[in-house]
């Protein structure tokens, strides 16, 4: 018998003798290997023990060949295995070889693994035949085969829960992560999983595994939903179990890394906070201008909150409009469409109508954003608006669009910068306004003809206006650099040589005093010469404490000049008056004599001619005469009329009934003529002379043209406002046509032939000359055929500037 | 008669005034002597010179006159010791205030306005006449 290819080693033992070939045929028979004996090249079977017969289905095996029982042994190598024992003839032995047979020849192939020894069996040298002996092994190998495939399943399952570990604690934010533990559980399950909010999910059957944050706090759950007649497993379980343990991981995880961002966020946008408000500071100290300050602090919004762009507008109260100030970011333009904004319209106007800020995180969406267009295509997405509110007013708006949300400290931030800006715009205001009184100020002192000067409680000048410089021949830095009391420079010397001494100075006492001074002096000029001031020295007082004197002067050597003048003109004036006097004097005297010597003449005439004169001669001397009584009453009225402004009485009390009486009695009106005099004629302080003429005149005239039946002349009064009186003279006479009330005002002017009325056409011109130089009037109401009625009015009182 | 006649002086330059007071004498019968001057100088020389009788003197005096006028003649008059105290009756056209007070102060026994017509001078003349009869003069 050949021995097997592998591991053949010679038998130690010699043939056996017939008899243990018995026992041992006996012994493999009923031995619990599987043993048969092949023979020849044709391995046909020489014995099969049963339990080799069995594996074939208890076939009859010993005759026939096994490779033309199963062919596909060849395939298999078994027959390479068998040949290669024949020919070497050493034994092989198999381990766990695998074969693939339909042992039982029922059409079905079957997978077994033996262990098997191939050993020759010789005869001499010669291999004729191969004694097989196996165990069958499968059982054993499956057993094996099922326990390493178990442990490779679970590592790859092992490592497909790592990788989800790590694919959700990558994931991200919260979100992410329980998105992705979602995902996970699904691939790893196979089923459909979700996330549930809330502690306590209804399982409804399916699965559940819950979230915890480390505190222990739930934080929902992952839900494995039922499948249907399948209960889930208990590695499911574990599986969805180990996936929500590690989302609670990869939760609290994300939550602190996401807690550090904003923490670290936050720091980032304190630090830019911070130096806004130090940009904003440094806009509002620095600048003097309202505009570049308020850019400095759009532009410091832009840059320190991230804005796309900010503008500032200030409220102008009068308009009732907001005025864009400034612009910073992606427009810097102040005109166009939002440089004038009417308070209350549009958002801005709202914003500076109401006073309340308008934030918004969701500016594509505000209704209150006026160009939501505009806000989507530039990818807006907040918007802050402050009003600028000064001490309850508010002044003006800041506004800003960002591409991000704003956070809350970031609004905060923007609410302090609107605060800090109201106030620099209010500072700026004051300052503004200040500045204009400054100058209206200055311009005032600068352009005023009247000399100002401001002096210390020590008498020094603080200030001088140019005309203080200009009229004292000083500037200020030459009386400043002086030191001294401004007296000692301007007011040193009196114009006789002698030195006026500040203690005797009105200006300088008005200070100590406390009383404003006021009046005209002589300054002296710094070459000496004097010149006329007039001036008003106006203490300061501080809280009652002396401080200071306001001068205000004038150089009156102008007006001296013309004052001098006027007197000038004065005096000649009343030489004029009283050469015309003189003039009147001597014309009435010189006029007059001869022409009472030419009556006299025409008288003697008459008496020495006596009868030899005849009537025609008589009645002309008679005219003649009469024309030189006319001749002398002219005389007189001119005298009159030349005295009737000019010449001022004294005045005293005057009872105008009594004068009026007298008056009348001196006119002696004829028998049958009433002159009614009204009661309660006043009492007044007037020129008794020429109130008496005023009457004479209008009596005479009245009487003169009273009706010659029954005459009446009437004399009123009533008084009048402003201290005046008004009388009045009335006749029953024929009346005076309109068109002759002012004509017969005039001198000379008469309405009738003269020697019908005897009248010189002086007495009324003298009434209104004398009426009008004491302040009154003069006129006349008639109608012809109804009287005439002469009113004058009166001073009850005769003033200063009259008398 | 002479115990009680008048030294009268006119000084006036008017020849028809002049006749006017003699006229006024005749008709008033004023046989009174009438010595006439034409002004101030030639009015203070006849009373020196003793033309005018020395007593019971009464000067008619106009004030505008030439040379010397009526206000200068009476403060002649008044500043001469001997004449100071000669009575002085002016006669004038003047109405005018100074002239009268100017008159007064230096002492006129009266102040006449010359009457425009005639007849009053006539009126005036006898009315004088009756008044300086009555007065005492020194």
């Amino acid at each position: 018998m050949p021995s097997a290819a592998q591991s053949a080693h010679p038998s130690p033992v010699p043939p056996p003798v017939e008899a243990n070939l018995t026992a041992l045929y006996g012994a493999m028979m009923q031995a619990p290997l599987l043993l048969c004996v092949l023979h020849g090249p044709q391995h046909v079977f020489t014995f099969a023990n049963p339990r080799y017969q069995e594996l074939f289905g208890g076939r009859e095996l010993v005759g026939r060949s096994l490779l033309e029982m199963f062919p596909e042994l060849e395939a298999a190598g078994i027959r390479a295995m068998l040949d290669g024992v024949l020919r070497s003839g050493e034994s092989f032995v198999g381990t766990e070889v695998q074969v693939d047979l339909d042992f039982a020849g029922r059409g079905q192939v079957e997978r077994r693994y033996y262990d098997f020894v191939y050993h020759p069996m010789k005869q001499g040298e010669e291999t004729t035949g191969i004694l097989v002996i196996a165990t069958e092994t499968t059982e054993a190998v499956l057993a094996r085969r099922t326990a390493a495939e178990q442990q490779a399943r679970r590592t790859a399952q092992l490592q497909r829960l790592a990788e989800a570990a790590v694919a959700i604690n990558s994931a991200g934010d919260e979100e992410a992560v329980v998105r992705e533990a979602v995902v996970q559980a699904q691939a790893l399950l196979g089923g459909t999983v979700s996330h549930r909010e809330g502690a306590a999910p209804d399982t409804q059957g399916g699965l559940v595994a819950p979230l915890r944050s480390a505190d222990g706090r739930a934080l929902g759950a992952l839900h494995l939903q039922a499948r249907s007649g399948e209960a889930p497993s208990a590695e499911e379980q574990s599986i969805l179990v180990q996936l929500a343990q590690q989302a609670s991981v990869a939760l609290q995880n994300a939550r602190l890394l996401r807690e550090a961002q904003e923490r670290e966020a936050q720091q980032a946008r304190r630090t830019h906070h911070a130096l806004l408000a130090a940009d904003v500071g440094a806009a509002l100290t620095r600048t003097t201008d309202l505009r570049e300050m308020l850019q400095h602090c759009a532009q410091a919004l832009v840059a320190r909150l991230d804005a796309s762009f900010a503008r500032v507008w200030t409220v102008n109260h009068a308009e009732a409009v907001l005025e864009l100030q400034a612009s910073a970011g992606l427009y810097t333009h102040i005109d166009g469409g939002h440089a004038r904004v009417p308070v209350g319209s549009f958002k801005i106007g709202r914003i500076a109508a109401s006073g309340k800020p308008h934030l918004t995180n969701d500016v594509q969406h505000d209704p209150q954003v006026g160009d939501r267009e505009w806000a989507k295509r530039e990818g807006m997405v907040s918007f802050a608006g402050y009003p600028l509110t000064l001490d309850g007013q508010v002044i003006g708006v800041m506004a800003l669009f960002a591409k991000k949300p704003l956070p809350d400290d970031a609004l905060q931030a923007l609410g302090a910068v609107a605060d800090a800006v109201a106030l620099g715009v209010g500072r700026k205001r004051n300052d503004e306004a200040l500045r204009r009184s400054e100058q209206t100020l200055k311009t005032l002192s600068d352009n005023a003809t009247l000399g100002l000067l401001l002096m210390d409680a020590r008498q020094h000048c603080t200030f001088m206006n140019p005309a203080a410089e200009e009229i004292l021949g000083l500037t200020f830095e030459d009386v400043a650099s002086r030191d001294q009391p401004l007296h000692d420079l301007i007011h040193h010397t009196r114009p006789d040589g002698t030195p006026y001494p500040m203690a005797e100075c009105p200006i300088d006492r008005a200070l100590p005093a406390r009383n404003q001074e006021q009046g005209e002096d002589l300054f002296v000029r710094p070459d000496g010469s004097f010149y006329p001031v007039s001036f008003s020295a106006s203490p300061i007082l501080n809280a009652g404490v002396p401080v200071g004197t306001v001068i205000e002067f004038r150089d009156i050597t102008v007006q001296k000049r013309a004052e001098a003048e006027r007197e000038r003109l004065i005096r000649a004036l009343e030489r004029t008056n009283a050469e015309l006097d003189q003039f009147a004097y001597v014309a009435s005297h010189d006029l007059k004599a001869p022409l009472r010597g030419i009556a006299s003449l025409a008288q003697w005439v008459e008496e020495d001619a006596g009868p030899r004169l005849g009537d025609q001669g008589r009645e002309q001397l008679g005219l003649l005469r009469g024309r030189v009584h006319r001749m002398e009453a002219l005389i007189d009225g001119i005298l009159d009329y030349s005295r009737a402004g000019r010449v001022r009485h004294k005045s005293e009390t005057v009872d105008v009934g009594a004068l009026v009486g007298e008056a009348v009695d001196l006119l002696a009106p004829g028998p049958g003529t009433r002159v009614n005099i009204a009661a309660g004629l006043p009492v007044l302080e007037a020129e008794r002379v020429p109130l008496q003429q005023v009457f004479m005149n209008l009596l005479s005239n009245a009487l003169k043209h009273a009706a010659r039946e029954g005459a009446v002349v009437g004399v009123g009064h009533r008084p009048v406002g402003g201290g005046m009186h008004h009388f009045s003279v009335r006749d029953n006479g024929p009346g005076i046509a309109p068109e002759y009330h002012e004509k017969i005002w005039n001198i000379f002017q008469t309405l009738k032939p003269r020697d019908r009325v005897e009248g010189t056409g002086i007495g009324l011109s003298v009434v209104k000359k004398i009426v009008e130089s004491r302040g009154g009037r003069a006129w006349v109401e008639s109608r012809p055929g109804e009287g005439a009625t002469f009113h004058f009015t009166w001073p009850h009182r005769v003033t200063e500037e009259l008398s | 008669l002479s115990e009680r006649s008048i030294n009268i002086l006119l000084v006036e330059d008017d020849q028809v005034d002049v006749m006017n007071v003699r006229r006024a004498f005749e008709k008033n019968k004023i046989a009174n002597p009438l010595l006439v001057a034409e002004d101030g100088v030639e009015a203070l020389e006849l009373l020196r010179s003793g033309k005018v009788g020395r007593e019971r003197r009464l000067v008619l005096l106009d004030l505008n006159l030439p040379r010397m006028n009526g206000i200068e003649f009476l403060q002649a008059l008044r500043a001469d010791p001997e004449l100071r105290s000669t009575s002085v009756v002016v006669l004038t056209t003047s109405n005018s205030e100074r002239d009268k007070v100017a008159a007064y102060d230096l002492n006129v026994a009266g102040y006449l306005l010359k009457p425009v017509t005639f007849g009053n001078f006539v009126d005036l003349m006898a009315s004088l006449n009756k008044y300086w009869t009555l007065v005492e003069m020194p």
